[in-house]
């Protein structure tokens, strides 16, 4: 992989984070609905108090004037101060919200990895059997799924019908735990659904690529090569095809962070998960304009960052620069 | 499908360091750990607490009361501060950290003595320099939403360590009815102007009846048994507030006992709750209502559709309106059909006679056509004489759904006499914008009132156009009716008063009050013994009382019998959790194992 | 000419087709999607349905029964009718999304991967710049600006899914542009128009539109979604809205799987065809997938 090349990349995401800055600002600044007017939102508010406000949260002065400012505090690691939570600061409303979502996102994401490439294993190995046909329909139903809507039926059959699961938060309110076990444990258990909803839509995804990908190795040249050596196609598979269509995957998890937030908004809202899935979508509803900005930004500086390094992942492993035989 | 990446195509060959089996075995370990931890004695909280976990759609926005402008901040700060005067169960003002009061002859000085034993969580006592600082504070900042209760306060002196006189330029008919919290001024002193106008209050210290004790952003707020109140320690030990983003689920969580009780679930789950002889769900009658709102704008710029400002068509889209039937519909019957302002219940309340409209679309007929408004062009829609269309915007909110299904509801009905209407749904601040720039025909929205009529009048003064009005109604006689009311002590006279106020409002007719729909709230009576309702027909929180925080008991009876309390029901629940946790992995213990074992035997073949 | 592309392109679809009819997957993803085609175009024809036809207390939410075979909703409205009206929505957002994404991605890709300038270089990086943007908050966010009329929710969908179509016509076009048939037509000195019409465009076009079926099912699910969120279009039947109506009025609690399920199954399966159908045009289209 040449310097040149990762150079590129980098200006490129650089580039493209900028242009998100000033997007991700004028956006907010645009959208209608005065938040000055749901700030004060009621009485008696005197024109003092009005005044005050307003200089409380920079809105009194010309919209490129606070864009400088908005930039300026951004370097200085200062996402500005929250309207609905008033008074917080946007990076602590953010920080206290973001575990939970990255708890649920990465547990989600490790079993649809682990069960999606499994069952992609398993569709290419058999491909054209019964079993490729059933876990190709199984994939491409569950991908086909509204997110929202699976959360909705997992509801009403575990948590109502069977009262297995709580219906939602992140633990039961309250409740003290003397041991990390135990805590672990009710986090567990109030986990288990957001993490099956969502892992439900990855798993087809997942599974798909794995068995195409892997297919597209099974019958490439070499691989017919090494069967008419007289390799067992399950050696060959284990020991060539799935680390080769393991690649992808790293790729796929990038590409897929978009699927991956819209479905922590919708799963964060049926389940009352309390992540930032949530937080954005009560920021819209509230025109939160700091707090939104913070959100935003944060999520589509990690999609650049993740994109980024899948880039460069694979201009690490592209065979055009390192040839091997 | 996803889309195959280009790059992907072209992958070759790829050295892979380590095996994938070498995957598996971590998997295996990970899972036995948690397979081991489960069947482990897991132990919960040492004592028994008692802990009522009350069940909320509304996130609290500030622990400031300077910045709070949310209904469950009003809540919490009654049981974290205290006033000078509260409410009792008559909604009567009773003694809060005030003991004893007195007003002149005049009516313009009023005389505070506090409590002796009022202390601070902190441990301090609470002075009169206390109330002086906070009501200070309050109305020179103009800040947060207990301000305009203490308008027209002219000076609050501290004359010694427990007593405040407080003096008013004009009599102030509603100084008992303020419940702006007391704050420590040892606390409040140590911060400067600017400090306190983004203080955030993580640690509220108050005199109140409860403790903050631990605010979980988007999951709880936790507030623990203060026992030293000075009026007695409340029965139970812990109140929990738990936030629900959605309040279907939080029924769910009612009925399975996940927690004790819920405020404000749909009406659509009132049968089955009630079906559930552990829960005693009630539909309360609160002070509030919900309006259509038009826009009487008589200025030249707004955006209104200038035929509305005929009183004509409002008073007849109201003739038009089939409120029962949406009532019943929409809102399962929970609630009163609307006729004035102030709602029922309420002392100041004023009942519409002779000139009541009801549901007649005859009469909603009658009136346009009299008015000058007929159908001329016979496409269903009636004009004026100009020729325009008796066709308006109706905006609703997006986030109450109740609201929408009403606002399809009427547009149904009205067009039955004549007029349409096009509906639009926007966002809480979209709809704001519209509002103050005037942009608008009419709209859905609600109100809570106070037990200071003062408040709701206040709404449709014409000082208020530009800042609380949301229909730009302006009536020079109401003006002046709205400021003799307020300095009326007695409360007869000053009723009489208000029902002038009332009568020519619903002649003029800027809104039309559709509903006083009722806030539904359940509890679990097996839990939790001493729920009362205040008043006899309203609910158990949200009331303007502590009663219910304060005696009900934890039902110690059957507390045994019924295996549903949240320990309990940790212990069940984590030990159906551990079932299956096992099943899955034994499950991956075993193809693991059958995976390996096949692998085995092919590589065996090939060595 | 012996070997215009245009001979190529024609031969290769007569090929498709064949192969077309034999793959299961594409027949049933077709089968379904013209059952729903055709309950879009007649439905609410033959088996009419007034959104505003509201019942009183008494017709709310009631199970399927002799007049309403899938029960009621929680206005007292006829669910079934519903669900045909809705039919109608979710095919045109679907469509006409599509459509203006297939479009604008198509013409600025094949631009972008023909020609090496400025302007191509602006329209990867805008088409970079948006496939970064996460789709939901964005959404979420334009339509709360626009507005949630069907038309704008079409606008947001439309522009927000171009990009990937671009990027992969860009990709398309620029493999075709090395292949020797191009290079002689371009080294004669044939215009360029005349070279991304006649040419380029028919060899992308098998590509474009496999990748559009797909397109289409997620515009759906976008449209589902954003309704499920409140941003639908209040004065149309759509599966989303219902399901937003479902959810709020708890029928999931209540038990009304009358009210959730058939809509929720009409998404998956309107969906489902469109994935079949894009999975076996991509199988068919890529020899090496053939099964054993």
């Amino acid at each position: 992989m040449n310097r040149q090349y990762v150079l590129k990349k980098i200006i490129y995401s650089l580039i493209t984070i900028f242009a998100v800055l000033v997007f991700n600002y004028f956006l907010f600044r645009v959208m209608p609905g005065n938040p000055l007017q749901i700030l004060m939102r009621n009485p008696n508010a005197s024109a003092e108090a009005i005044e005050k406000t307003k200089e409380l949260f920079g809105l009194n002065k010309p919209a490129h004037i606070q864009f400088f400012i908005y930039i300026k505090s951004l370097f200085q690691g200062d996402l500005g101060t929250s309207f609905l939570y008033k008074g917080q600061p946007v990076t602590e409303v953010i920080g206290s919200r973001i575990l939970p979502t990255l708890l649920m996102i990465g547990a989600a994401e490790i079993l649809a990895i682990i069960t999606g490439i499994f069952i992609g294993v398993i569709s290419a190995w058999k491909r054209g059997t019964k079993i490729d046909i059933i876990s190709l329909s199984f994939s491409l139903i569950s991908y086909s799924m509204p997110t929202f809507w699976i959360g909705i039926v997992f509801v009403t059959i575990f948590c109502v019908q069977f009262r297995i699961f709580p219906t939602s938060g992140m633990m039961t309110p309250g409740l003290s735990y003397s041991s990390f076990m135990g805590k672990s444990l009710d986090v567990i258990k109030h986990l288990t659904l957001p993490v099956l909803t969502m892992s439900l839509v990855l798993i087809g995804q997942y599974a798909l690529v794995m068995r195409s990908t892997l297919v597209d190795v099974l019958t490439e040249d070499y691989i017919t090569t090494a069967h008419a050596k007289g390799f067992k196609e399950d050696y060959v598979i284990k020991k060539h095809a799935v680390p080769n269509a393991m690649l992808p995957m790293v790729t796929l998890i990038a590409i897929n962070l978009g699927l991956v937030i819209a479905g922590a908004i919708q799963i964060e809202t049926i389940f009352s998960w309390p992540g930032i899935g949530r937080l954005m979508y009560d920021a819209i509803k509230n025109r939160d304009y700091p707090l939104l900005q913070g959100i935003f930004l944060l999520v589509t500086i990690s999609v650049i960052i993740a994109n980024l390094l899948a880039d460069l992942t694979y201009g690490y492993l592209d065979p055009r620069v390192k040839s091997r035989s | 499908m996803p889309q195959r990446n280009d790059r992907v195509q072209d992958i070759l060959i790829l050295k892979m360091e380590g095996n994938p089996m070498k995957k598996k075995i971590v998997v295996f370990v990970l899972f036995s750990v948690m397979l081991i931890s489960c069947f482990t004695n897991v132990s919960f909280a040492a004592e028994e607490v008692s802990s009522l976990r009350i069940g909320v759609t509304q996130e609290i926005d500030s622990l400031s009361p300077f910045l709070s402008w949310s209904i469950s901040g009003d809540e919490i700060f009654m049981l974290i501060y205290d006033s000078l005067v509260r409410v009792d169960e008559n909604l009567e003002p009773s003694p809060g950290l005030a003991e004893s009061w007195k007003l002149s002859d005049d009516n313009l000085t009023w005389t505070f003595v506090l409590n002796d034993n009022a202390k601070w969580h902190d441990g301090k006592p609470v002075t009169a320099e206390d109330v002086k600082y906070s009501y200070e504070y309050i109305i020179s900042s103009g800040l947060g939403m207990y301000a305009g209760g203490l308008e027209d306060i002219s000076s609050v002196e501290a004359v010694d360590e427990k007593t405040v006189v407080i003096k008013t330029n004009e009599p102030k008919a509603n100084m008992l009815m303020s419940n702006a919290p007391i704050l420590p001024k040892h606390i409040l002193e140590t911060l400067t102007i600017e400090e306190l106008e983004t203080w955030p209050n993580d640690s509220p210290v108050g005199s109140g009846p409860f403790k903050f004790e631990e605010l979980n952003v988007g999951g709880f707020l936790k507030l623990v048994k203060n026992e030293d109140y000075f009026k007695g320690s409340p029965n139970l030990d812990e109140i929990i507030f738990v936030v629900y983003a959605n309040s279907d689920v939080m029924t769910q969580a009612l009925k399975i006992g996940e927690i004790d009780a819920v405020v404000n679930f749909s009406a659509s789950h009132l049968e089955e709750l009630n079906s559930v002889p552990e829960i005693e769900a009630v539909s309360a009658v609160v002070q509030g209502f919900t309006e259509l709102s038009f826009n009487c704008s008589k200025d030249l710029d707004s955006k209104g559709n200038k035929l509305l400002l005929d009183k004509n068509i409002r008073q007849a889209i109201e003739w038009a309106i089939d409120k029962q039937n949406i009532m019943d519909v929409v809102y399962y019957s929970q609630g009163e059909v609307g006729t004035t302002l102030v709602p029922p219940g309420d002392y100041y309340h004023y009942e519409p006679a002779d000139e009541l409209r009801s549901f007649n679309i005859e009469k909603a007929n009658e009136l346009l056509e009299e008015a000058g408004y007929k159908d001329i062009d016979q496409d269903g829609i009636r004009e004026d004489i100009n020729g325009n269309k008796l066709s308006f915007l109706f905006t609703l909110r997006s986030e109450t759904p109740e609201e929408v299904k009403a606002g399809q509801m009427i547009a149904a009905n009205v067009e039955k006499a004549g007029i349409e209407l096009k509906i639009e749904t926007v966002d809480d601040g979209v709809l704001i914008d519209k509002v103050y720039s005037q942009d608008f025909d009419m709209f859905i929205w609600g109100w809570g009132t106070a037990l200071d009529p003062t408040v709701i009048l206040n709404v449709m003064s014409t000082k208020e156009i530009g800042n609380l009005s949301d229909c730009n109604y302006s009536n020079e006689e109401y003006d002046g009716l709205l400021l003799e009311q307020q300095t009326i002590m007695d409360e007869t006279e000053r009723r009489k008063v208000v029902w002038e106020m009332q009568k020519i409002l619903y002649d003029d007719a800027p809104y039309i009050i559709l509903f006083y729909d009722n806030s539904l709230q359940g509890v679990r009576t097996d839990k939790w013994d001493g729920w009362t309702r205040v008043p006899e027909d309203g609910g158990y929180f949200f009331n303007l009382t502590y009663t219910n925080y304060m005696n009900v008991k934890p039902n110690i009876q059957t507390a045994d019998a019924v295996s549903d309390s949240p320990q309990e029901q940790e212990k069940s629940g984590s030990s159906s959790t551990a079932l299956i946790v096992a099943a899955v992995l034994l499950l991956a213990v075993v193809s693991a194992v059958l995976i390996k074992r096949k692998k085995n035997s092919t590589e065996d073949d090939d060595e | 000419m012996k070997n215009s592309g245009h001979e190529m392109a024609y031969k290769r679809y007569k090929e498709f087709f064949n192969i077309f009819l034999h793959n299961k997957m594409a027949v049933t993803g077709a089968v379904i999607l013209g059952v729903f085609i055709a309950i879009a175009l007649i439905g609410p024809e033959v088996y009419p349905f007034d959104l505003q036809s509201f019942g009183t207390a008494k017709d709310v939410m009631n199970p399927p029964g002799t007049n309403h075979i899938f029960g009621t909703d929680d206005m007292g409205r006829d669910v079934l009718g519903n669900l045909i009206a809705g039919t109608r929505v979710s095919l045109l957002v679907g469509g006409l999304s599509t459509l203006i994404s297939m479009i604008i991605g198509t013409v600025l890709g094949i631009y972008a991967g023909y020609f090496d300038n400025i302007f191509s270089m602006v329209i990867m990086r805008v088409t970079d710049f948006f496939l970064v943007i996460p789709w939901l908050p964005l959404m979420l966010v334009l339509t709360a600006i626009l507005g949630t009329s069907i038309w704008n929710i079409i606008f947001v969908i439309g522009m927000t899914s171009w990009p990937g179509t671009a990027r992969i016509v860009r990709a398309q076009t620029l493999s075709i542009k090395e292949r020797p048939f191009i290079e002689r037509i371009m080294s004669i000195g044939a215009d360029t128009n005349h070279i991304m019409i006649k040419h380029i465009l028919p060899n992308v076009f098998p590509l474009v539109f496999a990748n559009t079926i797909l397109v289409s099912a997620e515009a759906i699910l976008s449209e589902t979604t954003l309704s499920f969120l409140g941003l639908g279009d209040v004065s149309r039947s759509s599966w989303g809205m219902m399901l937003h109506y479902a959810f709020e009025s708890g029928a999931a609690s209540i038990g009304a799987y009358w009210y959730f399920l058939p809509p929720g199954i009409c998404v998956v399966l309107l969906v489902l065809s469109f994935t079949f159908l894009g999975y076996a045009l991509d199988e068919i289209l890529n020899p090496k997938l053939k099964r054993r």
